[in-house]
C-alpha cells in the first residue's frame, strides 16, 4: 500500500497515533542510518534516533511542508548524534587523525544526497521485486550494468530488458507520485 | 534487371548506443538518482531494531493517553525496605537502596532506586514473562519516559515517586500507592 507524505503528515498534526507509527516505519532507516554514520554504536544510534523522534513530534505543528521532513530529519538527527558522540567520548576510539568535530558540519548536498536515497529507498520497497532487483542494479549499484549481463542475471532474453526497464520505471513513477513527491 | 550495389570499404555507420543508466527516465525518479557519482550505497540504510521502532512508535503517549486503553490495577509484590518500617529504614545506613517489583497480571515492573547526595536514581525495567517489552511508557507523577535501549527507563529526582503508572495504546496499569 502506498501512503502518501502529504495524508500521513496531516494525520500527524492531528494527533492520529496510526499515522506517527506509519511515518516512523518510513523513515526510520533514514534516521538510524544518519546516527550510524557519525560512527555512534546500534544501541547508542537507536537511543539518538529515538530523542530526533520526540523533537519531531514535539514541533510536528511547526513543521508545515511535509517535503522537508527527510532533511529535517537527517539534520536535526546529525546534530544529535555528534552531541551524543562526543559526551559519551567516542573521540578516543577514533585514529587520531580523525575528529568528531570535524563531522559536525553535513553539506547540503549530502543532506539531499541522503533525503533522495530514502524516498528512492522507499519507493523500491514497494516495487515487485524483480523491478526492484532491475531497477536498483541499473542505477544504484556501484559498476555499470550491462542489458546482456542484467539479462542473464535476471532470467531474461537481452533484447527484453529495455523494455521492462521503461516498465519499472513507469512504476516507480506512479508510486512516487502517489507518496507525494513530485520530482520539482 | 538486377540492382548494382556498390562495396565501399568504408565501415556501416554505427548507432550511438547509451549506457542503460543513460537512457530516458521519468523526470520524479531522474531528480532522486545519484548525479555525479553513481556510488550511492546500495545497501540502504541500516533499519533499528524492532523494539527501538516499537518505542519510537510510543512517543504519541507521552503526551496524551489512548482513548482505547483498559485500565489494570497492578501491586507491589516484593519490596526491599518491606522487612521493617520505611521511615525508619530510609536513613539507616543500607536505606539508600530500594528495590520494588511491580506485578499486573503477567507484567512485571522491577525498580532500583539510589540515593545519592540528595537526589534518588531510578533504574525501571517492564518484563512481559521472561522478556523486556518496549510497548509501554512510565508515568511518575507529573513526569513521562520512554524506555532506552534494552527497555530501562532511567530517571532522576529529588522526590520519589509515590503513584506510577505504565501507558500503552491498549492498556493502562496503575499500581498502589507506595510509602516512602
Amino acid at each position: 500500500m502506498t501512503h502518501n507524505i502529504h495524508d500521513i503528515w496531516k494525520r500527524v498534526c492531528r494527533s492520529e497515533a496510526t499515522a506517527w507509527r506509519e511515518l516512523v516505519e518510513t523513515y526510520a532507516g533514514l534516521v538510524n542510518g544518519v546516527a550510524r554514520r557519525v560512527g555512534l554504536s546500534i544501541p547508542d544510534a537507536e537511543d539518538c534516533a529515538q530523542q530526533t523522534w520526540l523533537a519531531l513530534y514535539r514541533k510536528r505543528e511547526s513543521i508545515k511542508d511535509p517535503q522537508s521532513l527527510p532533511a529535517w530529519l537527517i539534520r536535526t538527527t546529525h546534530r544529535q548524534a555528534v552531541r551524543m558522540a562526543l559526551r559519551l567520548n567516542y573521540q578516543s576510539e577514533l585514529p587520531d587523525d580523525e575528529n568528531i568535530s570535524d563531522r559536525r558540519s553535513l553539506p547540503d548536498e549530502l543532506v539531499q544526497q541522503l533525503e533522495h536515497q530514502a524516498i528512492l529507498e522507499k519507493g523500491l520497497e514497494q516495487l515487485d521485486i524483480r523491478c526492484r532487483r532491475l531497477l536498483t542494479a541499473l542505477f544504484l549499484e556501484g559498476d555499470e550494468v550491462s542489458y546482456r549481463r542484467m539479462a542473464a542475471v535476471l532470467g531474461l532474453k537481452p533484447n527484453s530488458v529495455g523494455s521492462m526497464r521503461t516498465r519499472c520505471l513507469k512504476k516507480l513513477e506512479n508510486i512516487l507520485k502517489k507518496m507525494g513527491y513530485s520530482g520539482d | 534487371m538486377k540492382k548494382r550495389t556498390t562495396k565501399t570499404n568504408q565501415p556501416a555507420a554505427r548507432t550511438k548506443r547509451t549506457r542503460p543508466s543513460q537512457q530516458p527516465m521519468p523526470k520524479v525518479v531522474r531528480n532522486l538518482l545519484p548525479t555525479k557519482t553513481r556510488k550511492a550505497p546500495a545497501s540502504g540504510f541500516a533499519k533499528p531494531s524492532a523494539a527501538a521502532v516499537e518505542r519510537y512508535c510510543n512517543i504519541p503517549l507521552l503526551f496524551e493517553e489512548s482513548s482505547d486503553s483498559r485500565t489494570v490495577k497492578g501491586r507491589t509484590v516484593y519490596d526491599s525496605w518491606a522487612d521493617g518500617p520505611a521511615m525508619a529504614l530510609r536513613d539507616s545506613a543500607d536505606g539508600h537502596i530500594r528495590r520494588l517489583k511491580l506485578k499486573a497480571g503477567n507484567l512485571v515492573l522491577e525498580i532500583v532506586a539510589e540515593q545519592r547526595d540528595n537526589v534518588w536514581e531510578f533504574v525501571a525495567r517492564v518484563y512481559d514473562g521472561k522478556n523486556a517489552i518496549n510497548s509501554f511508557v512510565l508515568k511518575v507523577g507529573g513526569r513521562s519516559f520512554l524506555p532506552q535501549t534494552g527497555g530501562f527507563f532511567i530517571w532522576s529526582s529529588r522526590i520519589v515517586p509515590k503513584v506510577l503508572r505504565l501507558e500503552s495504546f491498549d492498556t493502562s496499569v496503575s499500581f498502589e500507592k507506595m510509602p516512602w
